[in-house]
């Protein structure tokens, strides 16, 4: 047995798939050429989410990342111990270049080679400098940008592995989420936990709307909807005969997020980049060529 | 059994990502317990599915106040002033550093430490912001508490009231500190 000594392009095959033995499913799954427009789609999606958070935080970047706000003293860490020295004040604009600039590129695709582990060092870094704002939408974007930064760069096919990690991200935050919830949580033990917790330091205008106006019976339907949405992400989205319905369920999940819990816009969006993973190649091609009208270069579609 | 460069890359990156990601947020996730080996910063990135888990009868809203000296009422600062940025939700860094990042039930050493640097930053800040008014003295920490009711249902987005319209017994003074 061995592996195939070849080098990753579309005109030929990937580690181990030219193999007939048992494990060669496995690394097909892996390993397994895939369609690159996927991974751009993500790509573009995910840096476009990043963008858009870290520019809503740069109105206050002077208290999030200078000597100008309060930090933490190094003797009280709460979460990690890394000590990462802030911003010196007179460089936070250029900072800012890097960080927003690394991001803008990564969007439109120019010099991906560097300016996504630009992007990704730069967000790696305000994710560690405060850990007061980081939460798990810095986490999932950090994580998310590293693996596009490893992943090959090219648009023609390449190995599925990136696309594969991603998806199963998304899978098991969703079902750990729900798990969390209904096991180590009160979601199955009191029916009105959604209720309370739209309520709370995160309720926008149209939340506080849905609390007055909609009967108190409704709430622990959307509570259990929910629940069953995270619950039951590995079929719904693990299954591709299922997909439509997990997308379109998954969807209408973060926009209530994103419409009824303040700044949690941001969280969801960048929750919906990973869902471009699990939509139908042509159709990404399709609204491709048409952001491009027909211009953008075609991009192989594996049979 | 060989391996080319070309298949190198591809396969470790795989790993990497199994080894420290998927299957440490999975089990942390389904045991909500982190795994020790790690270092406390990679732990700390592998902490993701953890939210709205149970339910809030009592929404605490931390107001800051000072006592200046020779003055004998405290006075409530504009926390916007101190803490304008937005974290997660309506919900400050200050709101951030008070019930999260510090352990809200135990009093213990780290929880009062930081709330007393807190506390002394404020202090500072506050003479930059107001120069040549009288200095701070003590800097304490309180909070109103909003309880859930279905027969008052909020009028609008989360925004704390002012501090004086809590009526006593839904206050509490979360800690008080000496900056002199």
């Amino acid at each position: 047995m061995m592996f195939v000594k070849r080098s990753f392009d579309s005109s030929r095959p990937y580690v181990g798939t030219h193999l007939g033995f048992p494990g060669a499913s496995f690394l097909q799954f892996w390993f397994g050429p895939v369609d690159g427009i996927r991974l751009s789609a993500f790509r573009m999606a995910m840096a476009t989410a990043v963008f858009l958070y870290v520019l809503y935080r740069w109105v206050c970047a002077e208290e999030w990342l200078t000597e100008a706000g309060y930090h933490v003293s190094e003797a009280n860490l709460p979460y990690h111990d890394l000590v990462v020295p802030l911003v010196p004040s007179a460089f936070l604009l250029w900072f800012g270049v890097l960080l927003l600039g690394g991001l803008a590129a990564v969007i439109v695709g120019w010099q991906l080679r560097w300016t996504t582990w630009l992007a990704w060092a730069c967000l790696l870094y305000v994710t560690l400098a405060d850990q007061l704002s980081s939460f798990v939408t810095n986490k999932l974007a950090v994580v998310a940008l590293l693996v596009v930064a490893l992943a090959p760069h090219n648009k023609v096919p390449h190995s599925v592995w990136p696309v594969r990690v991603l998806q199963i991200t998304l899978i098991v935050s969703y079902f750990t989420a729900g798990w969390n919830k209904a096991v180590w949580g009160e979601w199955l033990k009191d029916p009105y936990v959604l209720w309370s917790q739209l309520q709370g330091t995160y309720r926008t205008d149209l939340a506080a709307w849905m609390i007055r106006t909609l009967p108190l019976g409704v709430w622990p339907v959307l509570q259990y909807a929910a629940l069953a949405f995270e619950l039951l992400a590995p079929l719904h989205l693990g299954i591709k005969s299922l997909r439509v319905v997990g997308l379109l369920w998954g969807l209408s999940f973060q926009l209530l997020i994103a419409a009824t819990m303040h700044q949690l816009i941001y969280f969801s969006l960048v929750m919906l980049s990973f869902y471009v993973l699990f939509v139908d190649e042509k159709l990404l091609h399709r609204i491709y060529n048409l952001f491009t009208k027909g211009r953008g270069a075609r991009i192989h579609v594996t049979p | 059994m060989s391996l080319s460069k070309n298949d190198a890359k591809p396969i470790l990156s795989c790993l990497f990502f199994l080894v420290f990601w998927i299957v440490p947020i999975l089990y942390t996730g389904l045991t909500q317990r982190k795994i020790a080996f790690f270092p406390r910063t990679i732990r700390y990135f592998q902490s993701v599915g953890n939210l709205f888990t149970h339910r809030v009868d009592v929404w605490p809203m931390p107001y800051i106040q000072v006592l200046l000296a020779g003055e004998e009422n405290w006075k409530t600062l504009l926390e916007k002033d101190y803490f304008p940025m937005e974290t997660f939700g309506y919900r400050t860094r200050l709101f951030e550093a008070l019930y999260y990042a510090t352990n809200i039930l135990d009093y213990d050493r780290k929880t009062q430490a930081t709330r007393a640097e807190i506390a002394r930053w404020i202090a500072k800040r506050y003479a930059q912001l107001n120069p040549g008014a009288l200095p701070v003295q003590f800097v304490r920490f309180v909070a109103g508490l909003h309880f859930m009711d279905p027969r008052e249902p909020p009028a609008g987005h989360w925004q704390p009231p002012p501090y004086e319209s809590f009526p006593e017994e839904k206050t509490y003074i979360l800690s008080s500190h000496d900056v002199r």
